[in-house]
C-alpha cells in the first residue's frame, strides 16, 4: 500500500487549502504518476488536476512532486514514491483554482512580454528565410520548451517578482529569439530586459535547470542574455565617450 | 476578486544544495548590513580612543568567552558572505560552467572551504 497526499482546494467549499491522504495498493508495473491519479479519480471523482497529451509534450501536468517540479505524465512512480509515500502539490507560487490546477495568467503574461516570434522586417524572400547549419544549432536547448512553468515556478525570484521578473521559461524564449540569426530585432529584445527586474533577479541558482522536465538549460540562456546587455552596455559607453572626446 | 491561495511551503519545496547557499549568501549579506559591519564600527570606535581603552577592551575580550563568540560569530559571517560571493562572481564571469552538475560540484566546494576556515578561525578566536 502507498499513501498519496494530495493539496486540496475547492473554492466554493474550502476556506483554506489541506492535504487528503489516499491510500492504494501499490500498482503491480511501474505506471506512470498521472496514470496512478487517474485510478484516484475513479475513487474519488472531486480532485481535479490538468492533463492532455499523456507523453510529455503539452506541458498541461506540471506539478510540485514530492517538493519537486515535474510532469506527472513522464515521472513513472518508482521515481516519485519516498518511504512508501507521494506528495502531490501545485506549481509554487501560482494562484490556485482547485486542487492542482493553477492560474498561469501571470505565467503567460511574462511570455508574452518577450514578443515569442520572429521579428523580421525585410522583405521575406520567395520561399523562406534561410539560415546556416551553424547558426540553426543555436537554437537547439532553446527551441524544445513546452511551457510546462515548472521551472519559474520553482524559481524564488519568481515567486517573489512575478509580475516583474521575467522567469526562466520566458527567457530561455527571449533568448531563443535572441540567438537567431533570422531575427533583426535584437537591440530592442535586449533593452526590453535591461531594467534591474526582468534578468537580473536571476541569481543562478539553478532550480530552473534542477526541474526542467525536457533536461534544458534556460540558466545558460540567462547567463548569455547577461553577458550582450554588458557588452552592449560597454559599446555604448565606449560610443559616448568617443563623442565626448 | 476572490481568494486564491499559493503554495509556497518552504518546508514542503525540495531546493538544491546551490539554492540554499544562494540564499545564506543574501541572509549573510543583511547580517553584515545590520550587525557585523555596525558592531565593527562600534568596537573600532572603543579601541581607536585611546591606548588604556585599547588596553581595557582586550582585557575585556581576553576574559569574556561570550565576547569571543560573538566576534567570532561576526567574522565567521563575513568569511561566509565572501566565499560564497566569490563562488556567484565566478558563475558570473562564466568561470564555472552554468550546469547542475558543476552547479553542485561548486557548492560543495564552498561548503567545504568554508568549514575549513572556519575551523582554523574558531582555533584562532577560541
Amino acid at each position: 500500500m502507498i499513501d498519496v497526499n494530495i493539496y486540496r482546494y475547492n473554492p466554493e467549499t474550502d476556506k483554506f487549502p489541506y492535504t487528503q491522504t489516499y491510500t492504494i495498493k501499490k500498482p503491480e508495473k511501474d505506471i506512470m504518476l498521472l496514470e496512478l491519479l487517474n485510478i484516484l479519480k475513479e475513487q474519488d471523482s472531486s480532485i481535479s488536476y490538468r492533463r492532455s497529451c499523456r507523453e510529455g509534450v503539452c506541458g498541461s501536468d506540471g506539478m510540485n512532486i514530492n517538493g519537486k517540479n515535474g510532469l506527472a505524465c513522464i515521472t513513472p512512480i518508482s521515481q516519485a514514491i519516498k518511504k512508501n509515500k507521494i506528495e502531490l502539490r501545485p506549481l509554487p507560487g501560482l494562484p490556485v483554482i482547485r486542487d492542482l490546477v493553477v492560474d498561469m495568467t501571470e505565467f503567460y503574461a511574462q511570455y508574452d512580454k518577450i514578443k515569442p516570434f520572429l521579428q523580421n522586417e525585410t522583405q521575406p524572400p520567395a520561399q523562406e528565410r534561410l539560415q546556416s547549419p551553424a547558426d540553426r544549432d543555436k537554437l537547439d536547448g532553446l527551441y524544445e520548451c513546452i511551457l510546462c512553468a515548472c521551472c519559474s515556478t520553482s524559481c524564488p525570484s519568481f515567486w517573489w517578482n512575478p509580475d516583474k521578473f521575467v522567469g526562466p521559461a520566458a527567457l530561455l524564449q527571449a533568448y531563443r529569439f535572441i540567438a537567431d540569426s533570422r531575427d533583426t530585432k535584437t537591440a530592442e529584445r535586449l533593452e526590453g530586459l535591461s531594467d534591474p527586474f526582468s534578468v537580473y533577479r536571476c541569481h543562478g541558482i539553478m532550480n530552473c535547470v534542477n526541474v526542467c522536465p525536457k533536461d534544458l538549460n534556460p540558466n545558460h540562456a540567462i547567463g548569455e542574455i547577461k553577458s550582450m546587455l554588458l557588452s552592449n552596455k560597454k559599446k555604448e559607453n565606449i560610443i559616448v565617450s568617443d563623442g565626448l572626446g | 476578486m476572490s481568494f486564491k491561495p499559493v503554495n509556497i511551503n518552504l518546508f514542503k519545496i525540495q531546493l538544491p544544495l546551490s539554492a540554499l547557499l544562494s540564499i545564506s549568501h543574501r541572509v549573510s549579506g543583511i547580517m553584515i548590513f545590520f550587525m557585523v559591519l555596525p558592531v565593527s564600527a562600534f568596537i573600532l570606535n572603543i579601541i581607536a580612543e585611546n591606548e588604556a581603552a585599547f588596553i581595557s577592551f582586550f582585557e575585556l575580550y581576553n576574559s569574556s568567552t561570550f565576547l569571543r563568540t560573538f566576534v567570532l560569530f561576526n567574522i565567521l559571517i563575513f568569511e561566509y558572505h565572501v566565499i560564497a560571493g566569490i563562488r556567484h562572481m565566478l558563475m558570473d564571469f562564466h568561470l564555472i560552467a552554468e550546469t547542475l552538475t558543476a552547479s553542485n560540484t561548486s557548492a560543495k566546494i564552498t561548503m567545504v572551504l568554508f568549514v575549513m576556515i572556519a575551523l582554523l578561525t574558531t582555533l584562532w578566536v577560541i
